[in-house]
């Protein structure tokens, strides 16, 4: 077995040459800062606008009701209001099928399209199915594409088909109009740590509830200030015993040493609970949550453990695209899974579920339907909007955990968008989603503020104010992608505004 | 034992350590090209610098210390040896930041690899084993018995990785990296800081012996209370040569003649089988000098070619051999040694063309042991600023004229012309630009008994091997690679000249090898170290 210098240097070893340990952290990372990393974070079923939005301006940590677990992190925190998918209202639906399957791509559905990807007049559109997809990329997935990366997609549903997410490509030749194939989205977060970490760690597989253990030529690299240690106290007992001449040639290792040591000390923040680099934590997973086995009876464990895979994958530069969508429109069955939340949600402002009706979707319905604005104050609806914005909260905390080389943390150094595909869910309204987005992005994106677009109506978004496509668009500059002029559905110029500006600085 | 030590206190050498010598003149005064050093009342104490393990030794010593289950990791390992006349030069091995960091690469990539094997310590106490198995390790890998402290700290990085979560196995392979980046492993080190002269303890000797002669640690043998103690008497230290030459002494000595030959990388204009192939009738070339009763004779001189199917090919030969890889011994007029071997003669050319310059530089430095200053920083754009020519005699011409380029050139160019008969790939022809080749070459050493001029690289060798500057400049080529420092720095000569010059009398004396490493291992520098004048 011969081991070249280029394979040391690439993956398996010469990583410390920084002090760091470069396997481990972003490839494509240099001396300017770390690259943008990008989390979309999905839930179903918009929220009770009244009570979710904060007060426009600068956000303090009183930020609303169903926003309140997030108070706290405001400073890192974009709220953005005032954003509608007006494709979906392009294109025929029973009122959850378009507004799932354009919201994240801004493009029509494959019901709406002609051939050519023009719109087909509402009237001979067919009634939009369950089969139908996207005819475009999802933002995502277009912004990874655009970057070279492969993007980890996870969910909680069974089965994994959520139709949100579409690839880049036409791949399935049977559906009409270019179609876009449906995202792979691992649900499992097993099959996706097995899938997605550990062969780019050089890891073995784990099972649930077994502790993942990074290889020992990791650990190996995590431990070389403490082998060193030993080698330079030797260097200094060996020079007291050569020449002049030699003794400064040891010197010279010797410096090498210190300087690696210093750099090392400075550079990877110790984790005061682990002993252990917070960077270095982050890519050596730990064992699933305890309850994982049981992930059908409990929701949390579930939702800790995708968290878990997806801040790995991103810290550990696995992928710099990450994306994670709740169950579908009908669930999460919350009234099963949370009688009773644990602690750690408790204390974020989480409640045991009250009884409710049938399923999620019957909820926000409400007993009367609604209609935008509405204000339900609904104990299961603030139930569940709290527990999805609590997850969000985990979410970003583990991420703000991370303190990554340029001394940032991985949430500063990313943007999360939280994102979902109604405004007021009562009404199945796609207009002004509530969307939120953590992370400075390396201080290129202005955090605790409150971007409140609907206002602008007759301004700058000229009928009806700031689309997805806007929002979207902007979030390619945001990663680093400028080429593209306009994003989704090109056959209407009213939905393009050249992005929101408030969004790129 | 201690009787024997008393036995001892004469000898040259001792057993427990550097022993101080009396001081003398430290340095010859300076000498006439192609002419020996006066060397009378010189010291023969030598100062020898620091150096680390080459590429080639470290990975020799992870097998010794570790079975030839070692992954391969001398593509890891640093190498500085670039711009230095030999790999050994311990200037160029230093650890800065990007050494260290390869040197880590290296020592954990072994320490990976051995990791499932080192389960010796999984069972009883850890600490008391890991604690004897890199003592042991550690008397192997320090060519001497490790200092107390640094058995300890070794066994330190197991214990504390132990306590760290990793295995036992994980954790004494993690104390394996810290000994293979421990200095006393990488360092070859013959100082002390004494000001006055002093002389190599056995252990040093020992390794001296093996590193030279078999690019290896000291073997079981050589670890011996009775080999140590044999190396007090020049009888002895010449016993323990024999058996190291023999050992490994063919294979070094090829080494050396590459790097003396300027083939530490090798040319690439061969297509990969010649190159094999040349490969292999090189090594046997010398091979047949490092048995022979006169080696520089048999290495300059030789009309040998050894052709397979593929060389016979390549050379234009009748057939013989039986196949790719089947050598056949034969003669030829136009093979003059070593020096005219392909793969000299395309390292020292241009693609398909020859080049008097570079040809000329390997014998001037390299062969002649003469010295010039370093050509001027636009020494190329003056070279293509030259008028255009059609040969290299025009071309030569054309450079001589030029008071920048003259200086040098007029040494270097005229030898080159001597194998211009080779082309740019080492073979052989009798016309070149169309016309007959011009192989007139002259030496110009400024008043040696070399100078004069010569057709073609037989007259050439013919009139070297007559002359003992030759063997003496062997013998000095031969001492730089084996203590990695010239004999020469700011001040002037230093007393390794002396020691080169004893050798190389040697080497004019018995011809053979064997009779300059005997006298080697006899000369009193062998032991004797002074300090450097300057690092």
């Amino acid at each position: 077995m011969k081991l070249s210098r280029r394979f040391l240097l690439g993956a398996g070893g010469a990583s410390l040459a920084l002090p760091l340990l470069e396997s481990l952290m972003p490839r494509n990372a240099y001396a300017a800062g770390m690259p943008s990393r990008l989390l979309v974070f999905v839930t179903h079923e918009g929220t009770v606008l009244p009570r979710w939005m904060p007060a426009t301006g600068a956000l303090t940590n009183n930020l609303s009701q169903l926003l309140a677990p997030l108070n706290g992190l405001s400073q890192k925190l974009t709220v953005v209001s005032g954003v509608s998918n007006r494709v979906a209202g392009l294109c025929s639906s029973n009122g959850h099928n378009a507004s799932s399957r354009t919201l994240l791509s801004a493009a029509l559905t494959a019901t709406a399209a002609d051939s050519n990807g023009n719109l087909i007049a509402r009237g001979s559109q067919a009634e939009t199915g369950t089969t139908t997809g996207s005819v475009g990329a999802s933002f995502d997935q277009s912004i990874a594409s655009a970057l070279g990366v492969r993007p980890i997609n996870l969910s909680i549903a069974t089965p994994e088909e959520t139709r949100m997410f579409f690839q880049t490509a036409p791949a399935v030749a049977s559906q009409p109009n270019g179609a876009r194939a449906e995202v792979d989205q691992l649900s499992d977060a097993v099959s996706a740590f097995n899938q997605f970490i550990a062969p780019n760690l050089s890891m073995g597989p784990v099972d649930a509830g077994t502790p993942a253990v990074a290889p020992f030529s990791s650990r190996l690299q995590q431990r070389r200030a403490k082998v060193l240690d030993p080698v330079n106290e030797s260097l200094k007992a060996l020079k007291t015993k050569v020449s002049a001449a030699d003794k400064l040639r040891l010197e010279q290792h010797e410096d090498s040493i210190e300087r690696f040591e210093a750099s090392a000390a400075a550079m990877q923040p110790v984790d005061a609970g682990t002993g252990m680099p917070a960077a270095m934590r982050a890519c050596q997973p730990q064992s699933l949550p305890a309850n994982y086995a049981n992930r059908s009876n409990d929701y949390y464990a579930w939702y800790s453990a995708q968290i878990d895979v997806m801040v790995n994958a991103l810290a550990c530069n696995v992928t710099r695209i990450a994306t994670f969508q709740d169950q579908d429109m009908y669930s999460p069955p919350f009234q099963q899974f949370m009688a009773s939340p644990p602690a750690a949600l408790s204390a974020l402002g989480a409640v045991a579920f009250p009884p409710m009706q049938s399923d999620w979707h019957s909820n926000v319905h409400g007993a009367s339907g609604g209609g935008v604005g509405d204000n339900q104050n609904n104990s299961s609806l603030n139930a569940g909007f709290t527990f999805y914005a609590a997850m969000f909260r985990l979410l970003l905390e583990r991420m703000n955990s991370i303190v990554e080389p340029n001394g940032a943390t991985l949430l500063d150094n990313s943007l999360v968008v939280w994102i979902s595909e109604f405004g007021s869910g009562g009404s199945h309204s796609t207009e002004n989603l509530p969307i939120v987005i953590a992370g400075s992005n390396q201080g290129r994106f202005t955090t605790g503020r409150h971007v409140a677009l609907a206002g602008a109506s007759t301004d700058a978004y000229l009928n009806g104010g700031a689309t997805t496509n806007d929002l979207y668009l902007s979030l390619h500059r945001q990663m680093g992608v400028t080429s593209l002029t306009r994003f989704g559905y090109a056959g209407d110029a009213s939905l393009h505004h050249g992005g929101i500006a408030e969004l790129e600085r | 034992m201690l009787g024997l030590l008393v036995i001892l206190v004469g000898c040259e050498g001792t057993l427990d350590g550097p022993r101080p010598l009396s001081p003398q003149e430290s340095t010859p005064p300076p000498a006439a090209p192609g002419t020996p050093p006066v060397c009378d009342g010189i010291t023969t104490a030598i100062a020898v610098p620091l150096r680390r393990l080459t590429p080639a030794e470290y990975q020799q010593a992870l097998v010794d210390l570790f079975g030839s289950g070692v992954p391969d990791v001398s593509a890891v390992y640093p190498d500085g040896a670039t711009g230095v006349p030999y790999s050994t030069f311990g200037s160029a091995q230093l650890v800065g930041d990007q050494q260290l960091r390869l040197l880590a690469d290296a020592a954990d990539a072994v320490a990976v690899a051995l990791q499932p094997t080192l389960t010796s310590c999984n069972s009883g106490d850890f600490a008391t084993c890991a604690q004897g198995r890199l003592q042991a390790w550690a008397r192997i890998a320090f060519r001497r018995a490790p200092l107390p402290d640094d058995v300890t700290r070794l066994t330190s990085v197991a214990t504390d990785a132990l306590a760290d979560g990793f295995s036992k196995s994980e954790a004494l392979a993690t104390a394996v990296s810290a000994l293979l980046q421990h200095p006393a492993f990488l360092y070859v080190i013959e100082s002390t800081p004494d000001t006055t002269p002093w002389s190599l303890d056995t252990s040093a000797q020992e390794a001296r012996l093996a590193l030279t002669l078999g690019g290896r640690l000291p073997d079981a043998q050589g670890r011996t209370d009775a080999t140590l103690t044999s190396l007090s008497t020049p009888d002895g230290r010449a016993t323990e040569l024999a058996r190291w030459n023999s050992l490994g002494g063919q294979q070094r000595f090829r080494a050396f003649v590459y790097e003396w030959l300027g083939l530490r990388t090798l040319p690439t204009v061969h297509e990969p089988a010649v190159r094999d192939a040349l490969v292999e009738e090189l090594n046997r070339l010398i091979d047949d000098a490092f048995t022979s009763d006169d080696v520089l004779a048999t290495l300059l001189g030789s009309s040998t070619v050894y052709a397979d199917r593929t060389l016979e090919g390549f050379y234009g030969l009748t057939a013989q051999s039986s196949g790719v890889g089947q050598f056949v011994k034969r003669t030829a007029t136009w093979r003059v040694g070593v020096l005219t071997h392909p793969l000299v003669m395309a390292k020292t050319g241009h693609q398909q063309d020859s080049s008097v310059i570079l040809r000329g530089r390997l014998l001037y430095f390299n062969v002649l042991c003469s010295s010039l200053g370093t050509p001027p920083g636009n020494a190329l754009s003056i070279e293509s600023g030259l008028p255009p020519a059609s040969t290299p005699r025009a071309r030569y011409e054309a450079r001589a004229k030029n008071a920048a380029c003259q200086g040098c050139h007029q040494f270097l160019d005229p030898l080159g012309f001597g194998f211009e008969s080779y082309d740019g790939q080492g073979r052989y022809r009798t016309q070149a630009y169309g016309a007959p080749v011009d192989d007139l070459g002259t030496i110009r050493l400024g008043g040696s008994a070399l100078d004069g001029d010569f057709t073609g690289p037989r007259e050439l060798v013919d009139r070297l091997l007559a002359n003992d500057w030759s063997r003496r400049c062997f013998a000095t080529q031969w001492v730089r690679s084996t203590y990695g420092v010239l004999e020469k720095n700011q001040q002037g000569l230093t007393s390794l000249a002396c020691t080169a010059d004893r050798l190389g009398t040697a080497l004019n004396n018995g011809r053979s090898l064997e009779a300059m490493l005997d006298a080697w291992v006899r000369d009193a520098s062998f032991t004797q170290r002074q300090p450097e004048t300057s690092p």
